[in-house]
């Protein structure tokens, strides 16, 4: 049927890396993707799936035409999916974030020398705040989880990390600090940071190189001018963004210099 | 205490009792669906969650869990809702606090222990209890945790507070419009009976003269209808004492009048017929002592008649021939059917049977009812008189004679009829229509003839003229 296949080649399946419930995803982000949709006349679909490798699949097999990736997925797959940074989004006023490594309060860890024999939670193999970079640091504190560690594990969605470290299931987690900062207070008063990464951009909005560079400009022009409109605005507050900025591929060269500080092995695709 | 009060009091207090018996059935069972429709949908909660709960639980996706949760702690009759690992450790729940807590009370330990939902139900303050319900969360091979609910009556028993005054306020309205239907029912039965009480004292009184109006058909109708009828009864056979009273007085004058007259008549009549003998060659005296003799027969002969009319005696009865009896009859009133242009039709039958009858009673109901229907022709008309043999096989034998045999003897007249509403009136004592007359006639009349065992039937149409029929049993002499 001709009609359909237009359908479906024209529809725009925007994907998200699996950084919280899916649910919270969608809550966030359907007002604007359906503002998009009317702006650019153009049908959207948010694409979600379970894990961040699959997410990872669906961009590499071209399932998605674009979407949000976190910064660490973005430099492991960017080149071969075709992927081409338009935007950059900005939370809290910041086009940077953390990995926060969380305690519960009423815990007696107060450093990372205090983790060891305990239980740590990283979120996904693929997180760059949930494992890249915390594993990175336990390493510089000369901490090995899988042997200092009485066990690792890996829970996947950030908010599930911060309710497992509150519900005791494990001592210790990390965590992306935009998903934590903006999190039920109920529950993150009963939590405690005892250590930070450095900032690190936030992972880019990016599309398929081979949708062309009219639809490219066109998207492009729609997020960056969001916050110009108080629309815009309130659409952007909903999925908890400040803005979306210009960015440039260069930015994402500290994750690169990490990613190779890394021991590959434990990237689970 | 009186009837109506009587009829008040039972049927308000059985209402009440019908309707406390309703209300506290209906309470109870309206209670015990509530209760269960509540614990059921506890543990479909449970349950449910408890099964949806498993994946996420095994893969610590606690935000799944925790929205599950957020969910249905939004019901309000849901108290609480969480999720507990086998050591009791809550790793979710409704409120964050109690995120990471050790839960080790008896509930809790009792429902750690079970391999099926259970229900515990604890007194959580003065108003509220609540219902714990637990379920395990399983997989085929083990338990995991499991998934605890608490159900709060607090809603369950407002709305049980509030079903048991909306129906307590029905009972009461339905005992109010009770109270108002009895008061209304016991007026209208009492009222009837009230005004029999009164025509009753009346009577009592001496008061024959009621009004009483039948309006229903009930019992109470059917009773003041027969009271009614015995009143009219009463004042009836009243009045026919007063009539044989009566009569009997003017027998005794009328027979004093005639012997006084009669003895003078006697008198006259025996000196007349010594002016004739004395004087017989004198042809005037011949001519007025004859005039003076037939006249004073006339008159003793119609003396005669009246002491057979006035005196109320015991019928003489005899076998007569029918027919005789209304020609003598006729001779009678010759006069007055002539003065009134009245036309006598005579079909009488010649082969009729004897009757045993007081030819001199019959001759006086014949002439009552001759003079009726003269009176009823003021300018002349056609008076019809027949006489026929007439069977009624249902009817009871007469003195002996054969089954149901009856002589009738019809009298129509073409005047101007009895209104219909009179008709039944005109056998009664003193009922009359004309200025002179005793209003006896038809009434002494229809006692002979029931004494002869007969009936007497009047058809009547206004306008077109009346039919008397006499009915008279045929009897054969001397098998009485």
């Amino acid at each position: 049927m001709p009609l359909e296949n237009t359908t479906r080649t024209e529809t725009l399946r925007f994907g998200h890396i699996s950084v919280e419930d899916p649910t919270i995803t969608r809550r966030k982000y359907q007002p604007l993707l359906s503002k998009m949709e009317a702006v650019l006349t153009r049908k959207v679909e948010l694409v979600q799936s379970t894990n961040y490798s699959s997410v990872i699949k669906l961009f590499m097999q071209g399932k998605v035409d674009m979407g949000i990736l976190n910064s660490f997925s973005y430099i492991q797959i960017a080149r071969e999916a075709k992927l081409v940074p338009i935007a950059k989004r900005v939370i809290d006023g910041r086009g940077y974030y953390q990995s926060y490594i969380i305690v519960n309060s009423d815990s007696n860890i107060k450093s990372l020398d205090d983790l060891k024999g305990k239980v740590f939670a990283f979120s996904d193999p693929n997180s760059t705040t949930g494992h890249l970079l915390p594993r990175l640091i336990l390493q510089k504190n000369v901490i090995n989880p899988e042997k200092d560690f009485h066990e690792v594990l890996f829970i996947g969605h950030h908010d599930s990390i911060i309710l497992a470290v509150a519900n005791r299931t494990a001592d210790a987690g990390s965590v992306a600090s935009y998903i934590f900062d903006g999190y039920d207070t109920r529950i993150t008063k009963k939590i405690k940071i005892i250590d930070r990464s450095e900032p690190i951009p936030l992972g880019p909005l990016v599309v398929r190189f081979d949708l062309g560079k009219e639809w490219i400009d066109k998207i492009k022009r729609f997020f960056l001018s969001l916050h110009e409109s108080e629309e815009g605005r309130s659409l952007l507050r909903e999925a908890r963004l400040s803005a979306f900025t210009d960015v440039q591929d260069k930015e994402y060269d500290i994750i690169r210099t990490k990613y190779n500080l890394f021991e590959k092995k434990y990237i689970l695709k | 205490m009186n009837l109506s009060a009587k009829f008040i009091i039972s049927v308000t207090a059985l209402i009440t009792l019908i309707m406390i018996g309703v209300i506290f059935s209906i309470m109870t069972r309206e209670k015990a669906i509530i209760v269960q429709e509540m614990q059921k949908k506890g543990h479909t909660i449970a349950e449910v969650l408890a099964m949806s709960s498993i994946n996420s639980f095994l893969d610590h996706d606690y935000s799944t869990l925790k929205r599950y949760i957020d969910t249905i702690a939004k019901d309000e009759d849901v108290k609480y809702v969480m999720i507990l690992n086998l050591s009791g450790v809550v790793k979710m729940h409704n409120d964050p606090d109690m995120l990471g807590k050790v839960l080790n009370d008896p509930l809790t330990i009792n429902s750690l222990k079970t391999k099926d939902p259970i229900n515990q139900l604890y007194r959580l303050n003065l108003k509220e209890d609540v219902y714990d319900i637990a379920a395990p969360i399983m997989t085929e091979e083990r338990r995991l945790g499991i998934v605890r609910i608490g159900i709060s009556t607090k809603k369950m028993y407002s709305e049980i507070t509030e079903s048991r005054n909306r129906i307590i306020f029905m009972g009461i309205v339905a005992i109010l419009v009770g109270i108002t239907g009895s008061i209304i029912m016991a007026r209208t039965i009492s009222k009837p009976i009230k005004k029999l009480v009164k025509s009753a004292q009346a009577i009592s009184q001496g008061n024959l003269d009621l009004k009483l109006d039948v309006t229903s058909r009930d019992e109470v109708g059917i009773l003041t209808e027969a009271f009614r009828n015995m009143a009219g009864k009463l004042s009836r056979h009243i009045n026919e004492l007063i009539r044989t009273e009566r009569l009997a007085v003017m027998g005794k004058i009328g027979a004093n009048i005639a012997h006084e007259v009669k003895n003078p008549l006697d008198a006259i009549k025996g000196s007349a017929e010594y002016l004739q003998k004395k004087y017989h060659e004198d042809k005037t005296i011949t001519k007025f002592t004859t005039i003076i003799k037939d006249e004073i027969s006339e008159v003793a002969q119609f003396l005669d008649a009246y002491l057979q009319f006035a005196r109320p005696t015991t019928p003489q009865f005899a076998p007569i021939n029918i027919n005789s009896v209304i020609d003598e009859t006729l001779v009678l009133t010759e006069n007055l059917i002539e003065q009134h242009y009245i036309k006598v039709n005579k079909e009488l039958k010649t082969d009729l049977p004897l009757l045993l009858a007081d030819s001199i009673q019959l001759k006086q109901v014949f002439m009552n009812i001759i003079l009726n229907a003269i009176e009823a022709m003021p300018s002349g008309g056609d008076l019809t008189i027949r006489t026929f043999k007439e069977i009624h096989p249902e009817e009871d034998r007469g003195k002996g004679g054969p089954a149901g045999e009856k002589i009738v003897v019809e009298f129509s007249d073409i005047g101007k009829g009895i209104p219909r509403e009179n008709i039944e009136k005109i056998f009664d004592p003193f009922y009359t229509t004309k200025e002179e007359g005793s209003g006896l006639g038809l009434s002494i009349s229809l006692s002979i003839i029931e004494k002869h065992k007969g009936r007497i039937v009047v058809t009547s149409e206004e306008g077109k003229g009346s039919v008397f029929r006499v009915n008279l049993p045929v009897c054969v002499p001397g098998k009485d």
